[in-house]
């Protein structure tokens, strides 16, 4: 009868909760990314844009505010690079990436389509097993994208997979929905391409634990690039 | 006199990231996490790809088809395990058809992706 108080929902165990949010002067493109994830994270919580000059540990008491564990923060330096934190607040570890590529989901040329909500099933490649900083971005990001089984606002079905890739010594994140259970996907984005920087033993902050030897950083890149430009004209000269 | 400066030491500290990793994780069954490592799944028979030439580095990175068809094959092998795994624990995985709810993405993006892909089919069928 309808007298009975209804049943606890004692089944949510895993209680993550995700802020994500980004610093001011983030690109159209940042921000859409910014709302995509949003939107297949159940779990997250958004806030207003920060302050440039405010320091990044203040995240850490914004989270607590929030009442989340996890923080994925967008941060974008001279209005065209964007990095990107992921933190497991308040104890660390975080970690720093350079955020390349980005495809959103509102491009029309991904035709996928899929339950707002529902939990993805998250895929890994082998790789991350091979190196102790990839097991390490592993756990976090099973924790941070991974919506929590029977979180109020997911969905009990089952119809996309998130895929984390090695290649090149970045990680490519792609989405796709599950069209058939046979295997048989489509892609829905976004898409993007994450370069490891450095990992924190803290959140947004403390001793690295890790830094990337294969990393260059945008200025530097677009130095080369324009001094090789410059080279060509040397050549001719002498 | 450029000061040449000394190449930045890169920090690997293994025990340090082996503690943290200890100390984030929370031991709970698969199905509160749904992670799946797994190589990607060999190409269907019948293709003419060549296989064993995984990861062969920059070639691999820059050739945009083949790059995706790893990532697309790495989903598929984990559809394919993880959708076993969840129907042995007993979950449905399957949306029944008469099972609306909101999606990520809304009816009128939808609609444009279709007439777009419908645009692209006209315009090749009018170049034939």
């Amino acid at each position: 009868t309808s007298d009975e108080p209804p049943a606890k929902q004692s089944r949510w165990i895993n209680k993550q909760r995700a802020l994500i949010f980004s610093s001011r002067g983030i690109s159209h493109r940042a921000r859409h990314l910014m709302i995509d994830l949003r939107t297949m994270m159940p779990h997250s919580k958004a806030e207003p844009k920060m302050d440039r000059k405010d320091k990044l540990f203040v995240i850490n008491e914004i989270c607590e505010m929030k009442n989340c564990n996890k923080c994925v923060f967008f941060e974008a330096k001279k209005k065209q690079d964007l990095y990107m934190w992921v933190s497991n607040c308040p104890r660390g570890p975080s970690a720093k990436f350079l955020v390349e590529n980005v495809h959103t989901m509102s491009e029309l040329k991904m035709t996928g389509n899929c339950l707002k909500g529902s939990r993805p099933l998250l895929s890994f490649d082998n790789a991350f097993d091979d190196e102790p900083y990839l097991s390490l971005l592993k756990e976090l990001f099973i924790q941070t994208f991974g919506t929590p089984n029977h979180h109020p606002k997911s969905q009990p079905f089952f119809d996309h997979v998130f895929t984390f890739s090695v290649t090149d010594n970045r990680i490519w994140f792609r989405n796709y929905q599950i069209l058939e259970e046979d295997g048989s996907l489509v892609e829905i984005g976004p898409r993007f391409v994450l370069n490891p920087i450095r990992i924190f033993e803290g959140s947004f902050g403390g001793p690295t634990l890790f830094t990337n030897p294969h990393y260059v950083s945008p200025n530097t890149h677009r130095q080369l690039i324009r001094r090789q430009v410059a080279q060509k004209y040397i050549n001719r000269v002498h | 006199n450029v000061v040449v400066e000394a190449p930045k030491q890169s920090i690997n500290n293994v025990t340090g990231m082996k503690q943290k990793l200890k100390e984030l994780q929370q031991g709970l069954d698969w199905v509160e996490r749904l992670d799946l490592t797994n190589p990607p799944a060999p190409p269907p028979p019948g293709s003419n790809e060549t296989e064993g030439t995984e990861g062969s580095g920059v070639a691999e990175t820059d050739n945009d088809f083949k790059r995706e068809l790893r990532f697309y094959r790495q989903a598929q092998a984990s559809v394919l395990t993880g959708l076993a795994k969840l129907h042995k624990l007993g979950i449905k995985t399957r949306r029944p058809d008469d099972y609306f709810a909101e999606m990520s993405k809304t009816d009128d993006h939808m609609k444009r992706i279709r007439e777009k892909l419908l645009e692209k089919q006209q315009g090749i069928e009018n170049r034939d």
